[in-house]
């Protein structure tokens, strides 16, 4: 290519660069091949690798904070977890090899650490219920009653105490509660399908899984919410 | 020895169907297997049920939960911070 003209580029993509960092908004305009330049800059791990990282981290931490947040149920986990996929985006971007757009990967990523968030906290959970006489282990509500520490889906079931202005629509407020009542996994499948409307392959790639795989785990998610409904005659 | 019947073609079709109206509903589906689902579900009253009940969840899932928080912005300056101190 015509240096002056490889020049050129390089310099119209620092001024796009320099635009995005000043107006945030502008970053969901960007195409996945401007994503996967982004990528090759924090792997160059140069000048520009953290100004590359910062664009990355205002595109993707919504939507990993978004999904972490549906998939764990629990606002600090979800913070916690969106922080380390983000650094290991910084840390193995190297890994990243091209063959999926760099949001697959991203929320790739985000599911793995995710599901390991979610069985170390099950194995919490299972180790407090092994031990019925030390309470010290146990939290305390503002009433002082005994809490034993729990991992549920607290902000979907949190919609019975809004129920006056739910009450306008049961089946919406039945399919929050029933949305509660999924695993982690299948709400997954379900934030993956219509919060970021994943296609069945991306979603196999995000997850790891093969598609027949995707297919059983969202059967499972729309068995158990049509059995919510029936049971309580909206279906 | 299973003397268990083979599904038929139609029951075929039925279940390969059923089974992407979960991505026919957020529109990820290609042109061709598209227009099967779309031929299949006009016949078929079970697939019709089953897409008005996930076209519900769609429209659920596919926005925020009304007491989601949004995402911190102090992250960032943590995440950098880690990153600079360990370089």
């Amino acid at each position: 290519m015509n240096q002056s003209l490889l020049i050129q580029e390089e310099a119209e993509e620092d001024h796009y660069i320099e635009a995005a960092v000043q107006s945030p908004a502008a970053l969901s305009t960007w195409t996945d091949h401007e994503n996967r330049d982004l990528v090759r800059k924090v792997v160059g791990r140069g000048e520009e690798a953290l100004t590359a990282f910062t664009l990355l981290y205002r595109r993707y931490q919504p939507p990993v904070f978004a999904f972490c947040f549906r998939f764990l149920g629990d606002r600090g986990h979800a913070e916690d977890v969106t922080q380390e996929v983000l650094y290991t985006v910084w840390k193995n971007a190297a890994t990243y090899q091209g063959h999926a757009p760099v949001k697959t990967w991203v929320l790739g990523i985000a599911s793995n650490l995710c599901r390991n968030m979610w069985r170390k906290e099950r194995r919490r959970e299972e180790r407090l219920l092994t031990l019925p006489t030390d309470t010290s282990l146990h939290g305390h509500s503002a009433t002082g009653e005994l809490v034993l520490a729990t991992f549920h889906a607290e902000p979907l079931e949190r919609c019975a105490d809004a129920s006056a202005s739910c009450e306008a629509n049961d089946r919406h407020r039945l399919l929050r509660e029933g949305l509660g009542k999924l695993s982690p996994t299948q709400r997954g499948v379900l934030h993956l399908a219509y919060f970021e409307g994943l296609s069945l392959r991306e979603m196999a790639q995000v997850l790891g899984i093969c598609e027949g795989t995707v297919k059983s785990r969202m059967a499972n998610a729309r068995r158990t919410l049509r059995h919510h409904l029936e049971h309580a005659g909206i279906c | 020895m299973s003397h268990d019947k083979l599904p038929t073609p139609a029951q075929q079709e039925h279940q390969l169907v059923d089974s992407l109206l979960p991505w026919y509903v957020n529109q990820s589906l290609s042109g061709a297997i598209c227009v099967r689902v779309a031929a299949h579900v006009q016949q078929c009253r079970r697939c019709c049920d089953e897409l008005a009940l996930l076209r519900t969840i769609h429209t659920e899932v596919g926005s925020p939960p009304i007491d989601a928080p949004v995402a911190p912005r102090d992250g960032l300056d943590q995440l950098l911070a880690r990153i600079k101190a360990q370089r």
